[in-house]
């Protein structure tokens, strides 16, 4: 390029003036606040004009949907924010921007606005309506918190000694790391201890602004995301921040979230005592069922037995008895003989014999043969 | 020794006496072999129910 210049001149080309400003616009990166204007949202850019509400001044702000959609918030016309970032001059158009990195509403009815928007989208996305029952007795949670609070220590306080395991990840609860922290500290669980039973997302109560990292759309998503029922104990006055109302189960104060951790074992502690009950009740009906056998085992059992015996006894005794009489040497000893024919046959009638005929007499100590001489 | 069995052998004994008490002539060899059978068996038995009845009372005691 030929340039007809004097030495003591300094002459830059557009480009190279362009870059010689931004440059110098580049060295600070300013927070500026004002009314948004003109939103618009594309594949690629977010853009608006931030103006002033006393003075008639604007000023063009730019943001790569990437980086919005990583900040979580939801924008509109008419509120008021607090923007961050570099200003510079797009060499291609000569047009002059802030490229923001940063978006946060200011005041009351900004920060309203953006929750009702949030509240709005995530309600229609149903987000609010997937709700996981906690297990019974719990015994194994991840809780998330500042370790520089108090709640840790109230939740921990308030744990009843079930034995139940606690592991903590610190996170800021409020200002702008808050979000990234607590998103990842829920990530963790989930990638890396995916047994525990809930995680527990705790912190005390705060102004509207000071709660903007639970009412982030970033973190309500990785609520929503984990697959680890979470339990929110988070501090709250009117609104309820939306990420309790993503959590499957939201308490407000982390006294409570202790408080709902232990009802988790009230199946055992109320539950335990009725079923104590009913098996003292089984065992004392066994017991009774036992002295009414032993009764009947004791008493008419042992009766029958003895019953038995007896009558045993008494027919050995009659057997003994018939035996005895009908023994056919007692008969002889007592001096009854017994005749019979020649053939050994006992004569009972007296016609089954004539004279001449031989008989034979048994006694008890030998026998008489004799010949018959008369009969009458 | 094997004991004898209480309900058996009073079945036995009963069967001697039904023996003397059914026959007509008495067969005074059979006779005595029945009364030397049934003197036995009462013996065993008497014996066999007195440890029966031993036992008893001992369990008994225990019960009550």
């Amino acid at each position: 390029m030929n340039l007809d210049i004097k030495d003591s001149e300094l002459v830059l080309t557009v480009s190279q003036f362009l870059d010689s400003v931004n440059y110098v616009l580049t060295t600070g990166r300013p927070f500026v606040v004002g009314e948004v204007s003109e939103f618009k949202l594309t594949d690629k850019w977010v853009s608006f004009t931030l103006q002033d509400k006393e003075e008639k001044a604007i000023l063009k702000c730019v943001m790569g949907i990437w980086d919005f959609r990583r900040i979580g918030l939801e924008i509109e016309d008419g509120m008021e924010v607090k923007v961050g970032g570099s200003p510079r001059i797009t060499k291609s158009y000569g047009s002059f921007a802030l490229w923001i990195t940063s978006v946060e509403p200011v005041g009351e009815g900004s920060l309203k606005k953006a929750y009702q928007l949030l509240l709005k989208k995530l309600e229609l996305e149903g987000l609010f309506t997937r709700k996981r029952e906690l297990p019974d007795f719990i015994q194994h949670v991840g809780v998330i918190s500042s370790r520089d609070g108090v709640v840790v220590h109230d939740f921990m306080n308030n744990l009843k000694p079930f034995g139940i395991k606690v592991n903590f990840l610190n996170a800021r609860v409020e200002g702008k790391d808050a979000v990234e922290q607590i998103s990842w500290a829920i990530k963790f669980f989930n990638k890396k201890m995916p047994e525990l039973d809930a995680v527990v997302i705790i912190r005390g109560g705060g102004s509207l602004e000071s709660m903007q990292a639970f009412n982030n759309e970033i973190l309500c998503r990785e609520i929503f995301a984990s697959k680890i029922p979470v339990v929110a104990g988070i501090g709250h006055d009117v609104d309820v921040p939306i990420a309790c109302l993503v959590a499957d189960v939201s308490v407000s104060t982390p006294t409570a979230a202790a408080n709902l951790i232990n009802s988790s074992w009230d199946r055992l502690l109320f539950g335990l005592p009725a079923v104590a009950d009913r098996i003292v009740g089984y065992m004392n009906s066994i017991f009774v069922n036992f002295e009414a056998l032993s009764e009947r085992i004791i008493g008419d059992g042992l009766r029958s037995i003895s019953l038995s015996i007896e009558r045993k006894a008494d027919i050995i005794n009659r057997v003994e008895r018939i035996i005895k009489i009908a023994d056919p040497e007692r008969s002889l000893r007592l001096g009854y003989s017994l005749t019979t024919d020649s053939r050994g046959k006992i004569i009972r009638d007296i016609k089954n014999i004539k004279k001449g005929d031989i008989i034979k007499t048994l006694l008890a100590n030998g026998s008489i043969e004799s010949i018959i001489d008369k009969i009458k | 020794m094997k004991k004898i069995d209480i309900n058996s052998g009073l079945k036995k004994l009963e069967a001697i006496a039904d023996w003397f008490e059914r026959e007509e002539s008495v067969d005074v060899e059979k006779g005595m072999e029945k009364v030397k059978e049934g003197a036995v068996l009462i013996k065993e038995l008497r014996g066999r129910l007195k440890e029966v009845e031993n036992e008893f009372k001992e369990i008994k005691a225990e019960l009550e």
